[in-house]
Protein backbone atom coordinates (compact mmCIF):
# COMPACT_ATOMS: atom_id res chain seq x y z
CA UNK A 1 0.00 0.00 0.00
CA UNK A 2 1.01 3.46 -1.24
CA UNK A 3 1.00 5.43 2.51
CA UNK A 4 3.94 7.94 1.65
CA UNK A 5 5.02 10.37 3.71
CA UNK A 6 1.63 11.52 5.74
CA UNK A 7 1.67 7.54 6.47
CA UNK A 8 5.23 7.77 8.02
CA UNK A 9 4.50 11.23 10.03
CA UNK A 10 1.55 9.90 11.25
CA UNK A 11 3.34 6.44 12.07
CA UNK A 12 5.70 8.78 14.37
CA UNK A 13 2.93 10.87 15.72
CA UNK A 14 0.72 7.27 17.01
CA UNK A 15 4.78 5.74 18.13
CA UNK A 16 4.88 8.90 20.15
CA UNK A 17 1.51 8.52 21.64
CA UNK A 18 1.49 4.69 22.04
CA UNK A 19 0.04 4.39 25.66
CA UNK A 20 -2.35 7.30 25.53
CA UNK A 21 -3.95 6.44 22.26
CA UNK A 22 -3.66 2.43 23.22
CA UNK A 23 -5.06 3.75 26.91
CA UNK A 24 -8.47 5.31 25.22
CA UNK A 25 -8.84 2.54 22.62
CA UNK A 26 -9.06 0.01 25.26
CA UNK A 27 -11.39 2.30 27.17
CA UNK A 28 -13.95 2.80 24.66
CA UNK A 29 -14.09 -1.19 23.28
CA UNK A 30 -14.73 -2.16 26.64
CA UNK A 31 -17.26 0.07 27.14
CA UNK A 32 -18.55 -1.50 23.91
CA UNK A 33 -18.35 -5.10 24.36
CA UNK A 34 -20.30 -4.78 27.76
CA UNK A 35 -17.58 -6.81 30.36
CA UNK A 36 -17.73 -9.97 27.96
CA UNK A 37 -13.95 -9.45 27.79
CA UNK A 38 -11.74 -8.00 30.47
CA UNK A 39 -10.10 -4.90 30.34
CA UNK A 40 -6.66 -6.50 30.08
CA UNK A 41 -7.61 -8.98 27.46
CA UNK A 42 -7.97 -6.44 24.70
CA UNK A 43 -5.33 -3.84 25.97
CA UNK A 44 -2.90 -7.03 25.08
CA UNK A 45 -5.00 -7.42 21.87
CA UNK A 46 -4.92 -4.23 20.74
CA UNK A 47 -1.49 -3.38 21.45
CA UNK A 48 -0.51 -6.04 19.17
CA UNK A 49 -2.73 -4.72 16.47
CA UNK A 50 -1.64 -0.89 17.23
CA UNK A 51 2.20 -2.10 16.74
CA UNK A 52 1.07 -3.52 13.43
CA UNK A 53 -0.94 -0.53 12.00
CA UNK A 54 1.90 1.81 13.14
CA UNK A 55 4.86 -0.86 10.83
CA UNK A 56 2.07 -0.50 8.68
CA UNK A 57 1.75 3.34 8.34
CA UNK A 58 5.44 3.58 8.15
CA UNK A 59 5.73 1.60 5.04
CA UNK A 60 9.29 0.63 6.09
CA UNK A 61 7.91 -3.65 6.47
CA UNK A 62 6.02 -5.43 3.41
CA UNK A 63 5.09 -7.59 5.50
CA UNK A 64 2.75 -5.77 8.06
CA UNK A 65 -0.11 -5.22 6.01
CA UNK A 66 -0.45 -9.05 5.85
CA UNK A 67 0.05 -9.88 9.21
CA UNK A 68 -2.12 -7.21 10.22
CA UNK A 69 -4.90 -8.93 8.12
CA UNK A 70 -3.79 -11.94 9.88
CA UNK A 71 -4.12 -10.78 13.28
CA UNK A 72 -7.86 -8.96 12.06
CA UNK A 73 -8.82 -12.21 10.78
CA UNK A 74 -8.11 -14.03 14.22
CA UNK A 75 -9.78 -11.56 16.45
CA UNK A 76 -13.01 -11.49 14.47
CA UNK A 77 -13.29 -15.21 14.27
CA UNK A 78 -12.49 -15.13 17.72
CA UNK A 79 -15.25 -12.51 18.59
CA UNK A 80 -17.76 -14.31 15.90
CA UNK A 81 -17.51 -17.93 18.05
CA UNK A 82 -18.00 -16.07 21.30
CA UNK A 83 -21.15 -14.76 19.95
CA UNK A 84 -20.48 -11.17 19.98
CA UNK A 85 -22.63 -8.90 17.45
CA UNK A 86 -21.33 -7.46 14.26
CA UNK A 87 -21.28 -3.98 15.82
CA UNK A 88 -19.23 -5.01 18.78
CA UNK A 89 -16.94 -6.43 16.63
CA UNK A 90 -16.46 -3.86 13.78
CA UNK A 91 -16.88 -1.10 16.50
CA UNK A 92 -13.26 -2.81 18.25
CA UNK A 93 -11.51 -0.82 15.08
CA UNK A 94 -13.11 2.09 14.57
CA UNK A 95 -12.94 3.06 18.10
CA UNK A 96 -9.21 3.37 17.04
CA UNK A 97 -10.24 6.61 14.87
CA UNK A 98 -12.14 7.94 17.41
CA UNK A 99 -9.23 7.61 20.22
CA UNK A 100 -6.59 8.77 17.96
CA UNK A 101 -9.22 12.03 16.70
CA UNK A 102 -9.53 13.16 20.12
CA UNK A 103 -5.94 13.40 20.12
CA UNK A 104 -4.84 15.30 17.23
CA UNK A 105 -8.23 17.58 17.25
CA UNK A 106 -6.30 20.08 18.13
CA UNK A 107 -3.48 19.70 16.31
CA UNK A 108 -4.32 21.64 12.74
CA UNK A 109 -1.03 20.45 10.79
CA UNK A 110 -1.92 16.46 10.97
CA UNK A 111 -5.54 16.73 9.18
CA UNK A 112 -4.24 15.27 6.14
CA UNK A 113 -2.42 12.70 7.56
CA UNK A 114 -5.86 11.95 9.94
CA UNK A 115 -7.60 11.34 6.63
CA UNK A 116 -5.70 9.38 4.91
CA UNK A 117 -5.49 7.49 8.75
CA UNK A 118 -9.05 7.10 8.85
CA UNK A 119 -9.31 5.79 5.65
CA UNK A 120 -6.88 3.19 6.55
CA UNK A 121 -9.20 1.90 9.41
CA UNK A 122 -12.43 1.72 7.47
CA UNK A 123 -10.83 -0.49 5.14
CA UNK A 124 -9.77 -2.47 7.99
CA UNK A 125 -13.32 -2.31 9.51
CA UNK A 126 -14.72 -3.22 6.49
CA UNK A 127 -11.97 -6.14 6.49
CA UNK A 128 -12.72 -7.38 9.94
CA UNK A 129 -16.92 -7.73 8.81
CA UNK A 130 -15.51 -9.90 6.04
CA UNK A 131 -13.69 -12.45 8.15
CA UNK A 132 -16.48 -12.27 10.80
CA UNK A 133 -19.18 -13.02 8.63
CA UNK A 134 -16.83 -15.75 6.62
CA UNK A 135 -16.53 -17.26 10.62
CA UNK A 136 -20.31 -16.87 11.07
CA UNK A 137 -21.13 -18.73 7.91
CA UNK A 138 -18.63 -21.41 8.74
CA UNK A 139 -20.10 -21.96 12.36
CA UNK A 140 -24.08 -22.35 10.16
CA UNK A 141 -22.09 -24.73 7.83
CA UNK A 142 -20.78 -26.68 10.80
CA UNK A 143 -23.79 -26.42 12.62
CA UNK A 144 -26.22 -27.76 10.03
CA UNK A 145 -24.03 -30.53 8.99
CA UNK A 146 -23.48 -31.91 12.20
CA UNK A 147 -27.31 -31.81 12.38
CA UNK A 148 -27.70 -33.78 9.25
CA UNK A 149 -24.83 -36.64 10.97
CA UNK A 150 -26.86 -36.84 14.07
CA UNK A 151 -30.84 -37.31 12.33
CA UNK A 152 -30.46 -40.14 10.06
CA UNK A 153 -30.19 -43.16 11.79
CA UNK A 154 -30.85 -46.57 10.08
CA UNK A 155 -31.85 -49.54 12.49
CA UNK A 156 -31.57 -52.89 12.50
CA UNK A 157 -34.95 -54.14 13.86
CA UNK A 158 -35.21 -57.85 12.74
CA UNK A 159 -33.04 -59.85 10.71
CA UNK A 160 -34.24 -58.41 7.32
CA UNK A 161 -36.46 -55.40 8.92
CA UNK A 162 -34.59 -52.22 9.39
CA UNK A 163 -36.24 -48.86 10.33
CA UNK A 164 -35.43 -45.51 9.28
CA UNK A 165 -36.76 -43.07 12.15
CA UNK A 166 -36.72 -39.45 10.77
CA UNK A 167 -36.89 -36.40 13.11
CA UNK A 168 -37.09 -33.05 11.57
CA UNK A 169 -37.93 -31.89 8.65
CA UNK A 170 -37.13 -33.03 5.28
CA UNK A 171 -35.78 -31.05 2.51
CA UNK A 172 -33.88 -32.28 -0.62
CA UNK A 173 -30.76 -32.55 1.02
CA UNK A 174 -31.53 -34.62 3.79
CA UNK A 175 -33.96 -36.68 1.80
CA UNK A 176 -30.74 -37.69 -0.58
CA UNK A 177 -28.97 -38.52 2.35
CA UNK A 178 -31.46 -40.55 4.40
CA UNK A 179 -32.32 -42.42 0.66
CA UNK A 180 -27.90 -43.40 0.50
CA UNK A 181 -27.86 -44.58 3.94
CA UNK A 182 -31.20 -46.36 3.41
CA UNK A 183 -30.37 -48.14 0.66
CA UNK A 184 -26.60 -48.46 1.63
CA UNK A 185 -28.10 -50.09 4.50
CA UNK A 186 -30.45 -52.82 2.17
CA UNK A 187 -27.64 -53.85 0.37
CA UNK A 188 -24.85 -54.20 3.33
CA UNK A 189 -28.11 -55.86 5.69
CA UNK A 190 -29.47 -57.82 2.46
CA UNK A 191 -32.86 -56.63 4.30
CA UNK A 192 -36.36 -56.59 2.39
CA UNK A 193 -38.61 -54.11 4.52
CA UNK A 194 -37.87 -50.98 5.36
CA UNK A 195 -39.63 -49.10 7.94
CA UNK A 196 -39.88 -45.19 7.64
CA UNK A 197 -41.12 -44.08 11.03
CA UNK A 198 -41.62 -40.19 10.23
CA UNK A 199 -43.21 -39.99 14.16
CA UNK A 200 -40.85 -36.61 14.94
CA UNK A 201 -41.49 -35.14 11.13
CA UNK A 202 -43.32 -31.91 12.51
CA UNK A 203 -45.14 -31.83 9.06
CA UNK A 204 -46.16 -33.37 6.13
CA UNK A 205 -46.79 -31.15 3.02
CA UNK A 206 -46.48 -31.99 -0.74
CA UNK A 207 -42.97 -31.41 -0.71
CA UNK A 208 -42.53 -33.89 1.98
CA UNK A 209 -44.47 -36.79 0.67
CA UNK A 210 -42.82 -36.28 -2.60
CA UNK A 211 -39.26 -37.19 -1.03
CA UNK A 212 -40.74 -39.77 0.74
CA UNK A 213 -42.35 -41.55 -2.51
CA UNK A 214 -39.00 -41.15 -4.35
CA UNK A 215 -37.30 -43.12 -1.06
CA UNK A 216 -40.15 -45.63 -1.22
CA UNK A 217 -39.43 -46.21 -4.86
CA UNK A 218 -35.24 -46.30 -4.32
CA UNK A 219 -36.07 -49.02 -2.06
CA UNK A 220 -38.47 -50.90 -4.10
CA UNK A 221 -36.01 -50.88 -6.81
CA UNK A 222 -33.60 -52.79 -4.89
CA UNK A 223 -36.82 -54.83 -4.37
CA UNK A 224 -37.39 -54.21 -0.62
CA UNK A 225 -40.87 -53.43 0.94
CA UNK A 226 -41.16 -50.24 2.16
CA UNK A 227 -44.05 -49.52 5.10
CA UNK A 228 -44.57 -45.88 6.09
CA UNK A 229 -45.05 -45.43 10.09
CA UNK A 230 -45.80 -42.70 12.84
CA UNK A 231 -48.71 -40.20 11.01
CA UNK A 232 -50.37 -38.55 14.17
CA UNK A 233 -53.98 -37.74 13.34
CA UNK A 234 -53.01 -34.11 12.20
CA UNK A 235 -50.95 -35.08 9.54
CA UNK A 236 -53.23 -37.79 8.12
CA UNK A 237 -55.67 -34.68 8.27
CA UNK A 238 -53.03 -32.35 6.34
CA UNK A 239 -52.32 -35.42 3.57
CA UNK A 240 -55.73 -35.94 3.27
CA UNK A 241 -57.26 -32.35 2.63
CA UNK A 242 -53.78 -31.90 0.40
CA UNK A 243 -54.95 -34.86 -1.67
CA UNK A 244 -51.56 -36.63 -1.36
CA UNK A 245 -51.79 -40.26 -2.43
CA UNK A 246 -49.51 -42.67 -0.94
CA UNK A 247 -50.59 -45.41 -3.77
CA UNK A 248 -50.33 -48.92 -2.69
CA UNK A 249 -47.60 -48.28 -0.23
CA UNK A 250 -48.85 -49.29 3.15
CA UNK A 251 -48.84 -46.90 6.17
CA UNK A 252 -49.38 -47.36 9.56
CA UNK A 253 -50.24 -45.47 12.30
CA UNK A 254 -47.45 -46.57 14.55
CA UNK A 255 -43.64 -48.32 14.69
CA UNK A 256 -45.11 -51.59 16.22
CA UNK A 257 -47.91 -51.63 13.75
CA UNK A 258 -45.18 -51.43 10.70
CA UNK A 259 -43.11 -54.46 12.44
CA UNK A 260 -46.02 -56.37 12.75
CA UNK A 261 -47.05 -56.02 9.36
CA UNK A 262 -43.04 -56.76 8.23
CA UNK A 263 -42.70 -59.48 10.48
CA UNK A 264 -45.89 -60.56 8.68
CA UNK A 265 -44.28 -60.25 5.12
CA UNK A 266 -41.42 -62.09 6.15
CA UNK A 267 -43.49 -65.23 7.19
CA UNK A 268 -42.90 -64.64 11.32
CA UNK A 269 -45.59 -64.54 14.38
CA UNK A 270 -44.88 -63.05 17.65
CA UNK A 271 -46.89 -65.54 20.17
CA UNK A 272 -46.85 -65.65 24.07
CA UNK A 273 -43.54 -67.51 25.49
CA UNK A 274 -46.04 -70.59 26.38
CA UNK A 275 -43.62 -73.16 24.81
CA UNK A 276 -46.58 -75.48 24.42
CA UNK A 277 -48.40 -73.04 22.00
CA UNK A 278 -45.65 -73.08 19.93
CA UNK A 279 -46.41 -74.84 16.79
CA UNK A 280 -42.91 -75.36 15.63
CA UNK A 281 -41.61 -76.84 18.81
CA UNK A 282 -43.97 -79.39 19.19
CA UNK A 283 -43.79 -80.66 15.75
CA UNK A 284 -40.03 -81.40 14.69
CA UNK A 285 -37.04 -79.53 15.26
CA UNK A 286 -36.64 -76.99 18.24
CA UNK A 287 -37.70 -73.44 17.69
CA UNK A 288 -34.74 -71.40 16.98
CA UNK A 289 -36.39 -68.17 16.97
CA UNK A 290 -33.73 -65.11 18.02
CA UNK A 291 -35.83 -63.90 21.14
CA UNK A 292 -38.17 -65.96 23.10
CA UNK A 293 -41.31 -64.55 23.00
CA UNK A 294 -41.25 -65.36 19.14
CA UNK A 295 -40.22 -68.36 16.54
CA UNK A 296 -40.21 -69.04 13.47
CA UNK A 297 -43.70 -70.89 12.23
CA UNK A 298 -44.20 -72.52 8.87
CA UNK A 299 -45.67 -70.41 6.26
CA UNK B 1 -29.31 -53.44 -26.08
CA UNK B 2 -31.16 -54.12 -28.93
CA UNK B 3 -29.43 -56.69 -29.63
CA UNK B 4 -29.48 -58.18 -25.89
CA UNK B 5 -33.56 -57.57 -26.91
CA UNK B 6 -33.16 -59.90 -29.84
CA UNK B 7 -30.79 -62.97 -28.36
CA UNK B 8 -33.42 -62.97 -24.93
CA UNK B 9 -36.44 -63.51 -27.27
CA UNK B 10 -34.92 -65.78 -28.98
CA UNK B 11 -33.34 -67.65 -26.22
CA UNK B 12 -36.74 -67.75 -24.69
CA UNK B 13 -38.42 -69.43 -27.74
CA UNK B 14 -35.93 -72.01 -27.82
CA UNK B 15 -36.05 -72.74 -24.29
CA UNK B 16 -39.19 -71.84 -22.95
CA UNK B 17 -37.90 -70.41 -20.13
CA UNK B 18 -40.58 -68.61 -17.39
CA UNK B 19 -37.26 -66.89 -15.68
CA UNK B 20 -35.55 -63.95 -16.82
CA UNK B 21 -32.76 -62.74 -13.92
CA UNK B 22 -31.17 -59.54 -15.40
CA UNK B 23 -28.17 -58.98 -12.88
CA UNK B 24 -27.08 -55.33 -12.70
CA UNK B 25 -24.50 -55.47 -10.38
CA UNK B 26 -22.19 -53.93 -12.95
CA UNK B 27 -23.23 -50.75 -13.93
CA UNK B 28 -22.72 -48.09 -12.61
CA UNK B 29 -24.27 -45.34 -14.60
CA UNK B 30 -28.13 -45.55 -15.97
CA UNK B 31 -30.01 -43.27 -18.27
CA UNK B 32 -33.71 -43.25 -18.97
CA UNK B 33 -32.64 -44.83 -22.04
CA UNK B 34 -31.17 -47.79 -19.99
CA UNK B 35 -34.45 -47.07 -17.25
CA UNK B 36 -36.51 -47.87 -20.60
CA UNK B 37 -35.03 -50.60 -22.44
CA UNK B 38 -35.35 -52.28 -18.40
CA UNK B 39 -39.18 -52.39 -18.83
CA UNK B 40 -39.22 -53.10 -22.55
CA UNK B 41 -37.18 -56.75 -21.72
CA UNK B 42 -39.98 -57.13 -18.72
CA UNK B 43 -42.82 -56.23 -21.45
CA UNK B 44 -40.95 -58.67 -23.92
CA UNK B 45 -40.67 -61.38 -21.61
CA UNK B 46 -44.03 -61.22 -20.62
CA UNK B 47 -45.07 -61.79 -23.83
CA UNK B 48 -43.16 -65.42 -23.59
CA UNK B 49 -45.00 -65.94 -20.61
CA UNK B 50 -42.14 -65.20 -18.14
CA UNK B 51 -41.47 -62.78 -15.63
CA UNK B 52 -38.37 -60.75 -15.25
CA UNK B 53 -36.31 -59.88 -12.00
CA UNK B 54 -33.74 -57.30 -11.99
CA UNK B 55 -30.78 -57.84 -9.33
CA UNK B 56 -28.15 -56.54 -7.80
CA UNK B 57 -28.68 -52.90 -8.13
CA UNK B 58 -26.58 -50.38 -6.71
CA UNK B 59 -28.05 -47.65 -4.36
CA UNK B 60 -26.46 -45.36 -6.64
CA UNK B 61 -28.55 -46.45 -9.51
CA UNK B 62 -31.66 -47.06 -8.03
CA UNK B 63 -31.53 -42.89 -6.87
CA UNK B 64 -30.47 -42.32 -10.28
CA UNK B 65 -33.96 -44.13 -12.03
CA UNK B 66 -35.88 -42.92 -9.29
CA UNK B 67 -34.99 -38.95 -10.20
CA UNK B 68 -35.20 -39.81 -13.77
CA UNK B 69 -39.31 -41.04 -12.55
CA UNK B 70 -38.34 -44.50 -13.63
CA UNK B 71 -39.97 -46.87 -11.46
CA UNK B 72 -39.80 -50.11 -13.77
CA UNK B 73 -43.17 -51.15 -14.26
CA UNK B 74 -43.48 -54.42 -15.17
CA UNK B 75 -40.24 -56.11 -13.72
CA UNK B 76 -39.44 -57.67 -10.32
CA UNK B 77 -36.28 -56.20 -8.61
CA UNK B 78 -34.40 -58.35 -5.90
CA UNK B 79 -31.29 -57.38 -3.89
CA UNK B 80 -28.88 -60.16 -5.47
CA UNK B 81 -29.68 -63.34 -7.66
CA UNK B 82 -30.04 -65.59 -4.57
CA UNK B 83 -33.31 -63.67 -3.46
CA UNK B 84 -34.36 -63.13 -7.40
CA UNK B 85 -34.34 -66.78 -8.10
CA UNK B 86 -36.32 -67.60 -4.93
CA UNK B 87 -39.03 -64.84 -6.45
CA UNK B 88 -39.16 -66.66 -9.80
CA UNK B 89 -39.27 -70.04 -7.62
CA UNK B 90 -42.56 -68.62 -5.88
CA UNK B 91 -41.06 -68.68 -2.83
CA UNK B 92 -41.34 -64.97 -2.29
CA UNK B 93 -44.44 -63.52 -0.12
CA UNK B 94 -47.52 -64.41 -1.38
CA UNK B 95 -48.39 -60.48 -2.17
CA UNK B 96 -45.47 -59.27 -3.40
Amino acid sequence: MDVGTPGTRMADYLRDHRDKVIGRWTELVVAGVRGRVTADEVQRELGDLFSLVVRMLSGADEHAAGELHAGLDELSRGRARNGFTPRETALGVFSLKEAVYELVADTAELVPEFLAFSRLIDDLGLHTFEAYSAAREQIIADQSNAMLELSTPVVRLWDGIIAVPLVGTLDSARTQLVMEKLLDTLVATGADHAVIDITGVPTVDTEVAQHLLKTVAAARLLGAECTISGIRPQVAQTIVSLGIEFGDIATKSSLADALALALKHAGLKVVPALWSRCPSSRSGPRCSSPSRSTCRTTP
Amino acid sequence: MIRLQEDLADELTRTGAHGVIIDITGVEIVDSFIGRMLSTIGSISRLFDAETVIVGMRPAVAITLTELGLSLKGVRTALNAEKGLQILNGKSRPDG
